[in-house]
């Protein structure tokens, strides 16, 4: 069966993406077009006319293999349109001390700030779910209080994210440690 | 203190290499443990292509993918942390991936809440006064600054941007102050990213610092 897909040509403006229109049996390419299912997609022919059409509807297009689609996204996140942002924040980084059955004390360091520190103590309800594998002693969180402003509206937030950085797998670990005898050699020599 | 009348602070981080677009999506970045699961699930998916990948995820990092170009950008504070962790992950992972340069954007909207404050900081900053006799009244529409060789020593630029902000509702006076600090490759001979990563990591904190300095600064020589 002769399917269509779309092939970017170029970006024009912030909301556009121009496409070519192709006929292909390509599977693979065809399955782009997921991709772009909240795009409201129009097609200009040879006149110039713009006409609404489905993308997976797509029987308008077979027929012109060189028409220009003109795609303008339906749901920008651009912030101009879109003004979610926040404010007047103190953001610190905290590193568990210890664990207890319901909560966790943290050593909490601002974060532009080296100098003084805080202990404080985190209920385990506090923390998002997907979170909660990352308690461990040592782990480290980011802590925020701060107002967040979304089209005008605004409202005090708190919100506690754990660090996620790559684990070293065997190799890595085990070239870290080459690397530090070898320093070590050769400080000692 | 300027930070007083910061409304909109937006931070961007931008990687200048060869970069294979398509492999940086939600899944991808939660099945290595980068983000959560439902980050990945919610992700607001704009495009995905072999030749652009731009989604957001949730409402706190949107990224922008290229063959040539990586950015990732927030205007939520609390995220900025997170969103280092996520290039240094990302790249960690991609360690192949060629990295030339990257570039820490410090976008800041303020909101002078006065005209009489606006335009004393457009007259401060440039001599608008030799002006007089050419222009009718004769306002500073932008200007921009470049240190070509960096304080630092490392091979880079660094430059800021000031013109009335586009992001503030134009009854507040709003002005934005755009810092771009641009490092190269030191080593030509290096490859992948764990040159530029390196530099990153150890020069994320210096230029947030940095970049509140000299607007702070620059506020006092001004008003």
């Amino acid at each position: 069966m002769e399917k269509t897909y779309v092939e970017i040509l170029n970006t024009t403006l912030e909301n556009n993406l121009i496409f070519n229109a192709v006929n292909t049996n390509n599977k693979k390419i065809n399955n782009e077009l997921i991709n772009l299912i909240n795009y409201e997609v129009k097609v200009s022919n040879q006149n110039n006319n713009s006409n609404n059409i489905n993308i997976f509807s797509k029987t308008n297009f077979t027929k012109n293999v060189n028409s220009k689609l003109i795609i303008p996204r339906l749901d920008s996140f651009d912030l101009k349109n879109y003004k979610n942002y926040t404010k007047k924040t103190n953001n610190w980084i905290g590193h568990i001390n210890s664990i207890s059955e319901n909560s966790f004390t943290a050593k909490l360091h601002e974060i532009r700030d080296n100098g003084t520190y805080e202990i404080a103590e985190f209920d385990f309800e506090e923390i998002s779910n997907e979170d909660l594998s990352l308690i461990k002693v040592g782990a480290a969180f980011y802590w925020s209080i701060g107002h967040n402003v979304r089209n005008g509206q605004i409202t005090k937030e708190s919100i506690i994210r754990f660090q996620r950085l790559p684990q070293l797998n065997e190799n890595e670990f085990e070239d870290i440690m080459k690397s530090v005898d070898e320093l070590y050699d050769f400080l000692s020599n | 203190m300027i930070k007083d009348y910061l409304e909109v602070n937006t931070k961007s981080i931008v990687l200048l290499g060869d970069f294979n677009p398509k492999i940086i999506q939600p899944f991808w970045l939660s099945s290595k443990n980068i983000i959560r699961e439902n980050e990945a699930s919610n992700a607001k998916i704009d495009v995905i292509h072999n030749e652009l990948v731009r989604y957001q995820i949730e409402d706190w990092a949107s990224f922008n993918i290229t063959p040539q170009k990586f950015e990732i950008r927030s205007s939520k504070e609390p995220y900025f942390e997170p969103l280092k962790d996520l290039v240094i992950s990302i790249f960690s992972v991609l360690k192949e991936t060629p990295i030339e340069a990257v570039g820490i954007n410090h976008i800041y909207h303020y909101s002078l809440r006065s005209y009489e404050k606006y335009t004393k900081f457009g007259e401060k900053l440039a001599s608008l006064n030799l002006l007089n006799d050419i222009l009718n009244e004769p306002k500073l529409l932008g200007i921009e600054f470049i240190e070509k060789n960096r304080k630092d020593k490392l091979k880079g630029h660094y430059r800021f941007k000031i013109e009335p902000s586009d992001e503030i509702d134009p009854s507040q006076y709003g002005i934005s102050i755009n810092i771009n600090d641009h490092i190269s490759k030191q080593e030509s001979k290096s490859t992948g990213s764990f040159e530029i990563i390196k530099i990153f990591q150890e020069n994320w904190l210096n230029s947030n610092k940095r970049a509140e300095l000299i607007t702070e600064n620059l506020w006092k020589k001004l008003m």
